[in-house]
Formats: C-alpha cells, structure tokens, sequence
C-alpha cells in the first residue's frame, strides 16, 4: 500500500516537473499579450466591436472596463486594445484631439509591450484623425505605417481595412485637387480591397465600408447605377451587422444618386435619416458632413428655410468642432509622439552606440596592442634576422678560415715532408762520399729516420684532417720503404701488416712510427742474415689501450742488450720513445724476437 | 781538486729531444740529473736534488706548464737560474717567460754553442742576496 502510494506522490511529481519544464516563458507572455483572452475579455471585446459601428458612448463606457480589466489581470493586450477603443470612440463622438492622445498612448504601450496585433488598428484611427482634418499627407503616413505593421503580423484583416482606408484617402485627396486620375486611382484600390474582402465570409464586415466607398467614387464619377449597385449591398450589410455609422453613409450616397436622378424628395429623405442616425450616434462630424450635404441639395432647390438649417447646422457644428486649430494639434500630438519616439530611438541607439564606440575603442585597443606586438616582433624578427644573417657570414668566415687553415696545414705538411726528404737527400749525397761502412751505415739509418718522419707528413698532407695519421697506409709504407732501403722485395718476404687502428694522433704516430722503423730496421740488419725464409709481422690493434706487436722470426735480441742499452742507439731510443708515450715494453724471444707495447690512449685521440 | 760539474735538469717530453739534449750537455762537461717530462717530478727534483740550472722546455706534459713549473721552482729555490728552450715565440708567451726572470729564453731550433753559451753564463751568474 504504502509503495503504491509512494509511485503515484512519485509519478504526479514527475509530471508536476514537466509541467513546470515544458511551461514556455512565451506563453505567459501570450495570456498576458492577451492571445488567450478570459472568457469575461472576450465578452467585452464582442461589445465593443458592435458599439464601434453604431453606439461610441457605449463603446467608451466598454473602452474603460476592458482597460480595467486588463491593469487588473495585468494583460497588456487588454489595456492596448481598452485604450485604443477610446480613442475610436472619442473620435467618432468628434473629441478629436482627445481622441489622437489616447491612440498615441495606444500605440506607444502597444511598441512597448509588443502587442503588435493592436497597431494596424490604431494607425487607422490616427490616419482616419488625420483625414477628416484633411492633413492627407499625415493620414497617408499613417495609413503605410499600419499597413507594415499588418502585414508584418500577416493579419489580412487589417491589411483589408487599411487597403480602404489608403483608397479612401486617395479619393479624399483626389476630390480636394479635383483630380479626376486620383480618384480613379482610388476606384481600382478599393476594388482590389474588394476582392480579398469577397473572398472569404470571415471579412464580410469589412464590405460595408468598400461598397460605401466605391458608391461615393462612382457618385463622384458620375456614375449613379453603379454607385447604385453597391450602395444597396452596402445598405443590406449595414442593418446586418448594425453598422449605423456606415449606414449613414449609405444613405448620404443613396441621398447623392438621388440628386443625380433629380428625386431630390428622396435624396432629402435619406439625408435627414442620416443625420438623425448621426445625431443619436452623438456624431458631430458626420452631422456636420450631412449638414453640408443637405444644404448643398436644398439650396439650388429654393427651399431656403431647411437650406438655412442645414447650413447654420453645419457651421455651427464646425466652430465647435474648432476644426483648424484641431488639425494643428491633431499634427502637432502626433508629431510630438514620432519626436518623442525618434527621442527615445536616438537615445537608444545612442546608448547602443555607446557600447559599440566602447567596444569599438576596445578593439582598437586591442588592434593597437595587436600593432605593437606586430611590429615589436617583425623588429625583432628583423633583429634575429640580422644576427642570423651576421651570424651566417661569420660562420662562412670561420668556414672559409678552416678552409684556409686546413690548407695551410696541408701546405705546411707538404714543406715539411719536402724539407725532410731534402735533409734525407742530402745525408744520401753526403753518404755517397764516405768510404767507410760504419759511417755509411749510420748515414742510411739515419736517412731511413728521416724518411719515417717524412711520411707521417705525407700521410697528414693526403688527408683532410691535418692533425691525424692514417695509420694503415703510414705504416705500410713505412715497412716498404725500410724494405726497399735493404734491397728486400716482396719475393723474399711479404711482411704481415695488421692495423686495425684507423686514425692517430701525430703526437702518438711519430713515436710509433720511429718505433716501428727502428724494430724493423734491427730486424733486417740483424735478425734475417741467415733466415731463409724471413717472416715480420706488425700489428697495431686499438681496446683499452693500443696494442703495437713487432715479430720476426730471427734468432732473437739479447735481453740483456734490451735490459742494458750501452752504446746501442737503436734500443735506447726505442725505450725513450716509449717513455714519450708513457709505454709499457715487453720484450720476448721465442723463435724470434717478440716487441709487445701498450700504449695508453690519450683523452684527445679521436681514433676510430 | 777536481771541480764539480755543474748539475743540469732537462725538462723536455720530446724524448729524441732530450736525448740531444742530454748528450749536448754532457759532451760539453755538465752532468745531466735527468729528463723530467712534467711540472711535479720537476718540483720532486728540486726537493731532493742538487740542481745547479734547469733547461726547461714550456710545453710540457701534465697541468703545469715550463713557465708555471718555474715560478713554482722559484718559491722553493728562489736563485735557481732556468733557461727556457721552446718553440713558443709569440709575444703572450715570452712577457709570461719575462716575469720569471729567466737566465735566457732560447727559441728552437738552436745552436749548440747558442744553448752553451746560456748555460754557462747562468751558472757564473752570482748569487742574489735574499
């Protein structure tokens, strides 16, 4: 039970909440704009449109309760449409100015509070005001504000009344000019009028006031059977719908065809029920309208006295009516609204101008600050750009100095090995003239040093990095060079030659190649005098040191003569150069002679 | 009475260098201590020897160089005559020389009786009172 209960409480919150949710804000606007009118609004609407045509005194009196009825219910379309209907009824009760007043303040709660359905409406009052003081130019405008309004609402009702209404304000203007064009033109606007009139029973009101107007153009024109045909429709829809005011001018055109026909009796007749409709109606305007009608038929008649009547009728109601002056504030009260209104749009567009200037600063602001930084970074882009491009010229500088080095360096190698082999040719030639052997001998072994110096300076003038020997090709041909000094060729011994060390340093190549030369060179001058087939083996591999392995299969050095150098040049300068390279010596015999150095690698070698 | 030769230091780490050197030297009547390679076993000698002059190369192996070594060789025996035997000429390098009053400062390649003459005249030099 209980669950039961907590499902509905459950299933009504949800729907309370959806309620709530799907409730548009729009349509509370709606209820309040009046487009749900309650049912005791639509009561008095119904009234006041059936006092509209016939009975302004009631109209005022439904014109204040609507109004009230909306300040209480807060329902803006109820106040707009109770103030426009008294405007419409102090126009039709002939209080003209009173009646511009309470339109103007009609329209302007209708643009305030959007209720924008009341305002073709109510520019056909303004334009009607307008009209009957014959300012046209007022009532046209008018006429052409309502029908933007009309049809920006699409509301073809209005949009059938002011088609009328600018047709009858062509007519009127036209039989002011007595300009017979315009009046033409009036004719062809209102049969146009007409036609969407007819074409629905939902405007049949409307044709009332079309068959009025087109009856008058075809009086005007002369044309009395027409202006027949129509007055009579109009006349059947009048009493219809209780029109009284359009009956008026039913008969005031009936009255006309009448005259046309020279039935004045009957002319008369329906001009007097005119203005006896006008007078309950509390119309001034139209009686005093009728009044110059009726006088204008009497006079030529003789009928002096009722054209008397008729006649003092009309001016005085004119005088009281203070027509004139009316025109002048009738204009001005409306001026005066649009100047406010203009008022009220400068200074809202002033304020949206404001805001626009100020975000417009902002964005020039932000422009300018935009500018800045542009031009502070193409400035500094321009500074990089300067720095890079100095840079790269120096750069290229530097480059080309190398260059310029690397080329000196090789040409300075070059001199060197030539200087060299110039001191080698010159102990050759000094050699040369010696006679004892031992001199010889010493000048050749010295020569062969030289020569060994030299062609580290070759190996460095061949190659692009100036500071560092090739140690495969040094070493070969050293090896070469020692064995061609001693007349020994590849027939006899090919030596083995395993470098596995690409690249040296010269600071550590010279000593290892004098090294070199100097073991080889004690290898050929004494280990091979009575081998037959000689062998010599140098080997220079790289790990964690350099490993130099010189072995020939001679009868083996005396280890004491290594031990204890005495006079032998040849091994003290083995041992000084490998005190040079900070060397560790070994020296084994065993079948041969076996040299076996390991020489730290210095931080700087860059060999690979 | 037999005069005492004159005991030299050879500082030099190119070793065919120092071997020259050393039989220059000897040839001409000077006993030779011994051929030091670097700024510290140099230092060592002066301790402990009795060095007469030193022929110091500049370049030399480890963290001190010839002139270096010799202001260091100063501190301990400030008298101790040094003349150096270098390759270096450029003007930075003799001005460092310079300010250590060296007995002479000869450049490679040199002549024996150049080397010769320095030495001998570094070694009558008399000593500066202190």
């Amino acid at each position: 039970m209980q669950n039961s209960l907590n499902s509905i409480l459950l299933a009504l919150s949800f729907v309370y909440l959806y309620t709530l949710i799907s409730c548009k804000p729009e349509e509370a606007q709606a209820v309040s704009q009046g487009k749900y009118a309650p049912a005791r609004l639509s009561v008095l609407y119904s009234k006041a449109e059936e006092y509209i045509a016939s009975w302004p005194d009631s109209l005022l009196i439904v014109a204040e309760q609507i109004k009230r009825e909306g300040l209480r219910a807060n329902n803006k379309q109820a106040i707009v449409r109770g103030e426009r209907y008294l405007a419409q009824a102090k126009w039709r009760l002939g209080s003209h100015k009173e009646a511009m007043k309470l339109a103007i303040k009609a329209l302007s709660d209708a643009e305030k509070w959007k209720t924008v359905s009341e305002i073709p409406d109510i520019y056909t009052i303004i334009g009607n005001l307008h009209k009957e003081k014959a300012n046209y130019d007022m009532a046209f405008a008018s006429a052409d504000k309502g029908m933007r309004a009309a049809q920006m609402n699409q509301d073809t009702m209005a949009i059938i009344g002011l088609i009328r209404l600018k047709a009858m304000f062509t007519q009127g203007l036209g039989s002011q000019k007595k300009d017979t064009a315009m009046i033409h033109r009036s004719l062809d606007m209102h049969l146009e009028g007409l036609k969407i009139a007819e074409s629905s029973p939902r405007f049949e009101r409307q044709l009332t006031g079309y068959y009025n107007n087109i009856a008058q153009v075809y009086v005007k024109r002369d044309e009395p059977e027409k202006a027949l045909f129509y007055v009579k429709k109009a006349i059947i829809l009048a009493n219809k719908y209780r029109q009284r005011l359009s009956l008026t001018y039913s008969y005031t055109w009936l009255s006309q065809v009448y005259f046309k026909n020279n039935d004045i009796e009957n002319g008369t007749r329906y001009l007097q029920e005119a203005l006896r409709i006008c007078h309950e109606l509390k119309n001034p305007f139209r009686e005093m309208e009728i009044s110059r009608y009726l006088y204008q038929a009497l006079e030529p008649t003789g009928d002096y006295k009722h054209a008397l009547e008729a006649y003092t009728r009309f001016i005085q109601i004119r005088d009281s009516l203070r027509v004139l002056e009316n025109v002048r504030q009738i204009g001005e009260l409306e001026i005066q609204y649009e100047a406010e209104k203009k008022d009220q749009q400068i200074s809202a567009l002033a304020a949206v101008n404001e805001v626009k200037s100020r975000e417009i600063i902002w964005a020039l602001v932000g422009v300018g600050v935009f500018v800045i930084l542009s031009v502070f970074m193409l400035f500094q882009y321009r500074i990089i750009t300067h720095s890079n491009r100095i840079l790269e010229v120096n750069n290229q500088k530097i480059n080309e100095q190398s260059e310029k080095l690397k080329v000196l360096m090789k040409e300075l190698h070059h001199r060197v090995k030539n200087n060299l082999q110039t001191v080698s040719n010159l102990l050759s030639l000094q050699s040369s003239r010696l006679v004892d052997e031992d001199a010889k001998q010493s000048m050749k072994t010295g020569q062969q040093r030289i020569e060994a110096m030299s062609l580290v300076h070759k190996s460095l003038y061949s190659h692009d990095n100036v500071n560092m020997v090739d140690m495969n090709e040094y070493v070969t041909n050293l090896v070469e060079s020692i064995m061609q000094s001693f007349g020994i060729y590849e027939d006899k011994l090919i030596p083995h030659i395993n470098i596995e060390v690409k690249m040296l340093d010269i600071d550590i190549a010279m000593p290892i190649g004098l090294i070199v030369n100097e073991w080889i060179t004690n290898s050929f001058k004494h280990a091979y005098k009575n081998v037959e087939d000689p062998k010599l083996s140098v080997i220079l591999v790289e790990k964690d040191k350099l490993y130099l392995e010189i072995v020939d299969n001679g009868p083996g050095i005396d280890l004491q003569k290594w031990e204890k150098p005495g006079n032998s040049f040849g091994i003290k300068l083995v041992k000084v150069l490998a005190r040079q390279l900070d060397a560790n010596c070994r020296v084994t015999v065993d079948n041969g002679t076996r040299l076996l150095m390991q020489i730290p690698l210095p931080k700087h070698n860059a060999a690979t | 009475m037999k005069e005492k030769k004159a005991v030299i230091l050879i500082v030099e780490d190119e070793g065919i260098q120092a071997m020259g050197l050393e039989e220059t030297l000897e040839q001409a009547g000077y006993s030779v201590a011994g051929v030091s390679d670097n700024g510290l076993d140099v230092l060592e000698f002066v301790r402990t020897g009795d060095i007469d002059l030193i022929v110091m190369d500049i370049h030399i192996k480890g963290d001190l160089d010839g002139i270096q070594t010799a202001r260091k060789v100063q501190e301990i025996k400030p008298n101790m005559p040094i003349i150096y035997l270098t390759a270096y000429v450029d003007p930075e390098t003799t001005r460092r020389a310079e300010d250590t009053s060296p007995a002479a400062y000869i450049t490679k390649p040199y002549r024996q009786v150049t080397l010769l003459s320095c030495v001998a005249n570094a070694l009558q030099r008399p000593e500066i009172e202190g």
